[in-house]
């Protein structure tokens, strides 16, 4: 595979393994660091073996992975929490929901999650995977997949019906 | 999309059993102006999901050739240094004589020592011989 054909493959989900790093590592320039460290290590691994099935799943996988020995590292302990704003080109129905605080909410909701219903939450709602994709991303079978995203989305209704609610009554 | 098949939609979709499709039609939904009372909690998710899809890496990315070459080449370097260091090594072991062959070296000087004896030994006994046969010479 030449370096062309490489960068081809690999361009169209360096934003997901990013997104994926952030949700893991929080810090942007961690996650920055971890898609270039899979991006080599999947140039080193596709070398190796030539053909690769399913790459981008095998680099979910490897982002994942990557992330997990960050965070048990030592130097996961001084990761920086920057967060940055994600809504630099939101519609107006965004900003409706932005003056509510309700987009804060939800994402304060969804880091309260279990890490595991976090990343699960993130392949399906977010990067659109099917649950087997997801399954071999996770290293889990497809039905605990389905039974962890809807613990997490109740769990996520649950409170933004209580938020709703809090709001019309003391509104 | 009407709200009962919103309703179910949505009952479907806590439930973990929407499809890909049917998820991305209540995305449609929920990025409406207008949409009933009943659904206003769940909004703020659907639209906080795709405001997370916006989301791209800024940093320009080195090349993997680029870098991945100046690691190998890094690599490379440090064998090639560690296989200089073993053939040194080897090569001076090769040049240090064992034991044995200092052994033998002295033994080969010693001998050659006892030999130079023996064979000045041997010119003196001549001499002697050539001084001895002389005078009986000289007498007759």
């Amino acid at each position: 595979m030449t370096d062309a054909d490489f960068i081809c493959l690999i361009r169209p989900i360096e934003d997901k393994l990013y997104r994926l790093s952030r949700r893991y590592l929080i810090s942007n320039e961690e996650a920055q660091d971890a898609v270039q460290e899979v991006m080599l290590k999947m140039y080193a691994h596709i070398q190796k073996v030539k053909i690769l099935h399913n790459f981008e799943g095998y680099a979910m996988r490897m982002a994942r992975n990557y992330c997990l020995d960050r965070l048990k590292s030592k130097q996961a302990a001084t990761l920086r929490l920057v967060h940055r704003t994600e809504t630099s080109d939101q519609n107006n129905l965004d900003r409706k929901l932005d003056n509510n605080d309700s987009l804060e909410w939800v994402k304060k909701l969804t880091h309260n999650l279990p890490q595991q219903q976090q990343m699960i939450l993130q392949l399906r709602d977010v990067e659109a995977y099917e649950f087997e994709e997801i399954a071999k991303i996770m290293d889990m079978n497809p039905g605990a997949v389905r039974v962890a995203l809807s613990r997490a989305r109740k769990t996520l209704r649950k409170k933004l019906i209580e938020i709703h609610n809090y709001g019309i009554q003391t509104g | 999309m009407e709200s009962k098949q919103v309703k179910i939609l949505l009952d479907k979709f806590f439930e973990g059993k929407t499809t890909l499709e049917e998820e991305r039609l209540l995305e449609i939904y929920f990025h409406q102006d207008e949409i009933a009372d009943a659904f206003v909690p769940f909004q703020s998710y659907f639209v906080h999901t795709r405001s997370v899809q916006s989301v791209s890496i800024d940093k320009q990315l080195s090349l993997p050739d680029k870098s991945f070459l100046s690691v190998m080449g890094k690599r490379i370097a440090s064998i090639a240094a560690i296989g200089l260091a073993v053939f040194s090594l080897t090569v001076f072991d090769f040049n240090k004589p064992t034991e044995e062959e200092l052994a033998f070296a002295a033994f080969k000087e010693n001998m050659f020592l006892v030999s130079n004896q023996l064979n000045r030994a041997e010119q003196d006994i001549t001499y002697i011989n050539y001084l001895y046969n002389t005078p009986n010479q000289s007498k007759k």
